[in-house]
């Protein structure tokens, strides 16, 4: 062999190295394994907080401006919020079945403001499972449980009796959760438990900052989501009539006005 | 003996998540991945990782696969990437590529298929950075000039020279090899 061209030269190498194996040290496997379970578990979370809020956030703002019209159009109002739901978020689709059958638990309860409360109560509850991140779940609830105490009609007491049940397993909660949140919410912590004593008292501070549905909605996806730019921001000037003016859900954004 | 799978068999496993079929596919491809990974870096430490990090990314993304081409060609284009991108972070470190003083010699009188791939391997793992990169990509990989170019952030031009170079210094080696491999028969 006098001269080798550079074609057949590279052919040389191509040929001995395109399919040569090497095997790797055994150990290797083994640090790759955790890896990959770590990568894992960090990316849920994200979408289902995103899902789980969407879903809260609507029915929280449907159910408490219904509240403030008629309280027959609840059962309506939900399953708008069903079509609403699924139709912005694919993901949010296991939370929309679930939803189905709190509606379906409003069928066979009387349309009452009871169902109301029950039909959020086991909405949330329902939501809640989802893996959500620890820190994140008690401002859920927490706020969940803030929307039904300042809903006007619920501490009425022939309500409140009919489910006594719940109102205590409310309690339950908001005293497990409590110690998470801020001074704000701790207040929030005495209109349930003084609703159940019929004193209302106690809700006058906090209406003053929390005026509506979209203030609400806004402190809890200001809790949940520390971007700039929240997944949902509500205009709340309009008193009753809270829009949504921007939303943030990674690659969809609207943003009806410059951010404050 | 446990059941063997075919590679589109693994393939599907990872895609729902399965960790034995992670594990299963992890045997059955990382001798050809370490080989590739091998010839980019500069020695097996860096290989090594460069192996971790491109079986995460199969993992990671084996749903984004669709199957056009062949599963284990989107492996090796993942794992070619990862080593690229590893070189890429390290050359900041010494971005003048060393010119070694090599004369442009054709490679005479020596039995290339006495190379075995230890061989070719060594070889390639001796050049420079540069050398190395643009020498597997365009030879091994078959990548052109001009995705080279775009890839390693160079000219062509610095492509074409660099592959140049490589050769020529890869049959120099290779006389050297000649030379002590036939010393005591020519005497």
């Amino acid at each position: 062999m006098q001269h080798i061209s550079d074609k057949e030269f590279d052919h040389l190498f191509k040929a001995g190295l395109a399919d040569a194996e090497v095997k790797p040290p055994a150990s290797l496997w083994d640090q790759i394994e955790p890896q990959i379970a770590a990568r894992k578990k960090r990316k849920m979370p994200y979408r289902w907080m995103a899902a789980a809020s969407v879903v809260v956030a609507l029915s929280a703002g449907i159910i408490f401006m219904q509240s403030a019209d008629q309280p027959n159009y609840v059962q309506q109002s939900v399953k708008n919020d069903l079509k609403t739901t699924s139709d912005l978020k694919a993901g949010s689709e296991k939370a929309a079945v679930k939803e189905n059958a709190a509606k379906q638990a409003v069928d066979a309860d009387q349309p009452d403001v009871v169902v109301k409360t029950s039909a959020t109560e086991s909405l949330s509850a329902e939501v809640i499972p989802t893996p959500l991140e620890e820190t994140s779940t008690p401002s859920v609830r927490q706020n969940e449980k803030t929307l039904i105490a300042m809903q006007p009609l619920a501490p009425e007491p022939h309500l409140i009796h009919t489910t006594p049940a719940q109102q205590a397993e409310q309690t339950v909660e908001l005293a497990v959760a409590a110690p998470d949140m801020g001074t704000a919410l701790a207040s929030t912590e005495n209109p349930t438990a003084t609703a159940l004593d019929e004193e209302h008292n106690a809700e006058q501070p906090e209406r003053a900052r929390i005026r509506n549905a979209g203030d609400l909605v806004n402190f809890v996806v200001d809790k949940l989501d520390k971007r700039e730019q929240k997944i949902l921001e509500f205009k709340t000037d309009d008193d009753d009539n809270s829009s949504l003016i921007a939303i943030n859900i990674g690659p969809f954004k609207l943003n009806q006005r410059k951010h404050k | 003996m446990t059941h063997t799978y075919t590679l589109d068999q693994l393939m599907e496993g990872c895609k729902a998540g399965n960790r034995k079929m992670q594990e299963l596919l992890y045997k059955q491809t990382s001798a050809k991945m370490f080989a590739i990974c091998m010839r980019y870096a500069k020695d097996t430490m860096e290989a090594e990782d460069s192996l971790q990090l491109g079986y995460v990314k199969i993992f990671q993304k084996v749903t984004e696969y669709r199957g056009d081409g062949s599963f284990e060609g989107w492996m090796r284009r993942i794992m070619v990437n990862t080593a690229i991108e590893s070189y890429r972070k390290n050359i900041k470190a010494m971005n003048v590529v060393p010119i070694e003083d090599a004369h442009d010699q054709p490679a005479t009188g020596f039995d290339f298929s006495r190379l075995g791939m230890q061989d070719l391997m060594r070889l390639i793992q001796n050049l420079a950075d540069g050398y190395r990169m643009v020498f597997n990509m365009y030879v091994i990989e078959g990548y052109s000039h001009k995705e080279i170019a775009e890839m390693l952030g160079i000219s062509e031009g610095a492509s074409k020279s660099q592959l140049s170079r490589a050769r020529t210094i890869l049959k120099q080696e290779i006389n050297k090899m000649e030379g002590t491999s036939y010393a005591t028969y020519i005497g």
